[in-house]
């Protein structure tokens, strides 16, 4: 039985192919062609160019496994670069490597694995996949490596998906791995790390989404307070996320930060610091890892963004795939459209898309 | 070395050595006719119209869109269901002021062949030039300037075995042509450049060892797509019906990804193609599959088989084994998927 490696010609992949392949995998090299940068008005390409295929083939070669370029360009449109702009137009803030994760790699790419008769999919994703020994199931964990940890971005992977996928890097400290790729002669091992939204391809965000024009960025409209009072014209709410203080423009009496995007009404709600701070949550589109809602609240730490140390709360399962968390303390800037990812120590239970913060 | 080739190439094609223009392949060929054609008609005549179907290989399709921004007219002719240009819906398509027509001999994916003598027939008395891409039929079939009707034909050497680098462009005498190349008296003031001896030798070599056994392949291709109808759910050949290179298979396999099925025959060293082979890598619909009628869906869904005059009939026992086995797996495991609803 062989395993797919999924391969974007960074150090990272290409250490988890040399291991798995060093551990006597059978392996099928496979790049995703997710998104032409070049084409859509970027001036560099932080993935899915030439010279990363050509290093992922390099790898493929030296160790002796096939190696394929698939192309998901229609389904990273559709799922993840569609959604990211008319999200913010709505008023929340998108996170499109959630979206990835669930639709491209987790998707399309395990669908393409088992198609081609592959038992497992291996990423270089740092997380941990192990089983619970009295349960039986499939369990997500963070990785090692704490600063390096992706596992808020795959609180959507499932029963299904976890006893198909490999992370072998879920152990490994990144100077590990950086060590391990020099060991092996791989001639990635000093390359940058990607940092941005690969799709923005050296544009800031606002430049991508208005590089068909300005409109995209949404129409002007009113900034009022939380208590009401309107105080001055936002330029487009593709322009703001929560908690943001510049780029508001000349407001009286700042500083002022944006505390709720209102969509429907096309306005900005903004407040002081404390205005900012919410002790509840909810969030829709729940995933559990386990495959089912838990039936009683449970104590866990929720991130409410990748950058956030994980706060004690409690969960509660709610209907129709949603959930509420309740803080033990105030959380800063809790942002609709991210991620709320609920953990217990290392394992994540599940998460969501966060709808709206409530409480104070 | 050179002037041998040119009389070899020139009697292949019927012609004589000074109407063989040698070139670095199709696609120049290609592009120095459209190219050397309408610049000479325009300055000759002020004709300024050039067709070209839709189905035609890229190096005439884009070149005949460079061709329509830097101010020339262009128009493309569709083809039917089978990748066949009706004669007479192209007839409609001409005007006073057409220079030029462009056609291929046979299609690159699908391997429909096209009417061209009827079409040669409707272009002399108008006085058009006609140029006829001939890369895909010459390895099956004699292609010739008489017996086609044309006034250029483009040949390629890879296609034949030879190497890779060299094609020739062949330009019947008399036939207006003002090179876009420049720089040098070669070949008749055609084609700027040294010739290059040793390629001209291997175009040469592959056309001297060059033995099209049509029917042997016809019936090994008629078999594996006999087998594939039988055996494999979903499974339909494209342009079936419609006269076709006897070595080309053109196959759509109802909600299976074309990608995915040619990495998983790779796998198992069956080696085939989705799209044009020039394209591969990416899986844009193919415009070929779009132009004959299909949805970019059904568009992704098509591989290419290619034959060659060694295909045994065991090989094609097993590259039908093979296409059962993974395309079985291939819906098993999306019937799975669906149920379990992911």
């Amino acid at each position: 039985m062989s395993t797919l490696m999924a391969l974007s010609g960074g150090v990272d992949s290409s250490v988890a192919a040399w291991l798995l392949n060093r551990a006597g995998h059978d392996l099928i090299g496979v790049s995703m062609q997710l998104w032409d940068a070049r084409a859509n008005g970027g001036t560099e390409s932080r993935c899915c160019s030439p010279a990363d295929f050509r290093d992922a083939r390099r790898l493929a070669g030296k160790a002796g496994f096939p190696y394929y370029i698939l192309d998901y360009e229609q389904e990273f449109s559709s799922r993840v670069v569609q959604p990211f702009a008319s999200e913010y137009l709505s008023g929340r803030t998108p996170n499109p490597c959630v979206e990835c994760n669930r639709h491209l790699k987790f998707g399309a790419l395990l669908d393409t694995t088992l198609r081609l008769g592959a038992e497992k999919l291996a990423t270089g994703h740092y997380a941990r996949i192990d089983a619970d020994p009295r349960s039986g199931l499939w369990r997500l964990l963070r990785a090692h490596d704490v600063e390096k940890d992706q596992s808020y971005f795959l609180y959507n992977l499932g029963q299904a998906e976890l006893q198909r996928v490999l992370f072998p890097l879920g152990v490994m400290l990144k100077s590990e791995v950086r060590v391990a790729a020099r060991q092996a002669g791989l001639d990635v091992a000093d390359k940058p790390e990607s940092q941005d939204l690969c799709f923005l391809g050296g544009m800031d965000r606002l430049t991508f989404m208005s590089r068909g024009g300005e409109k995209a960025l949404g129409q002007a409209g009113s900034i009022t307070t939380v208590d009401g009072r309107r105080i001055g014209t936002h330029l487009g709410l593709a322009r703001y996320t929560v908690g943001q203080r510049k780029g508001l423009g000349n407001l009286l009496d700042g500083p002022w930060y944006v505390c709720r995007i209102d969509g429907e009404e096309n306005r900005l709600v903004v407040g002081r610091g404390e205005d900012l701070c919410h002790g509840s949550l909810e969030v829709a589109d729940v995933s559990w890892v386990s495959g089912k809602p838990p039936s009683d609240d449970t104590h866990s730490e929720v991130r409410i963004r990748h950058a956030h140390r994980p706060s004690p709360a409690v969960v509660r399962a709610l209907p129709g795939g949603r959930a509420r968390v309740n803080f033990h303390h105030p959380q800063r800037a809790i942002t609709p459209g991210q991620a709320a990812v609920f953990y217990d120590g290392d394992i994540v239970l599940g998460g969501g898309r966060i709808e709206r913060a409530s409480g104070a | 070395m050179v002037e041998e080739a040119r009389q070899q190439i020139a009697t292949v094609a019927d012609a004589s050595p000074e109407e063989v223009v040698f070139v670095s392949g199709g696609t120049e060929a290609d592009n120095l006719a459209l190219r050397g054609v309408m610049a000479a008609r325009s300055l000759r005549d002020g004709r300024r119209h050039l067709l070209v179907s839709a189905v035609e290989h890229p190096a005439v399709l884009e070149t005949a869109h460079a061709l329509a921004e830097s101010g020339y007219e262009v128009d493309v002719v569709p083809v039917d269901s089978g990748g066949r240009v009706d004669p007479a819906a192209l007839e409609q398509r001409l005007r006073a002021d057409t220079a030029m027509v462009s056609i291929m001999a046979a299609n690159h994916e699908t391997g429909t062949l096209q009417p061209v003598s009827s079409i040669a027939r409707l272009l002399k008395p108008r006085g058009i030039t006609f140029h006829i891409d001939a890369v895909q039929a010459l390895p099956h079939a004699p292609v010739t300037l008489d017996g086609t009707g044309a006034d250029l034909l483009s040949f390629s050497a890879h296609k034949l075995g030879g190497p890779k680098g060299i094609g020739a462009l062949l330009i019947r005498q008399g036939v207006p042509f003002a090179s876009p190349m420049t720089g040098g008296a070669q070949q008749g003031r055609r084609r700027a450049g040294t010739e290059s001896p040793e390629l001209c030798a291997g175009f040469s070599a592959a056309v001297a060892s060059l033995r099209r056994r049509p029917d042997r392949v016809r019936a090994l291709r008629d078999r594996l797509e006999l087998e594939l109808r039988r055996r494999v759910s979903g499974a339909t050949v494209l342009c079936a019906n419609v006269d076709r290179l006897p070595n080309t298979s053109c196959v759509q396999f109802r909600g299976l990804a074309a990608q995915n099925l040619v990495v998983a025959f790779d796998l198992e060293d069956l080696a085939v193609s989705h799209g044009a082979a020039c394209a591969s890598g990416m899986s844009r619909p193919s415009y070929v599959l779009r132009a004959i009628g299909l949805s970019d869906s059904e568009a992704r869904s098509c591989i290419r088989f290619s034959l060659g005059t060694s295909t045994t009939s065991a090989e094609i026992e097993q590259a039908v084994d093979i296409v059962e086995r993974v395309t079985s797996r291939m819906l098993r495991v999306a019937g799975e998927r669906s149920e379990a609803g992911a």
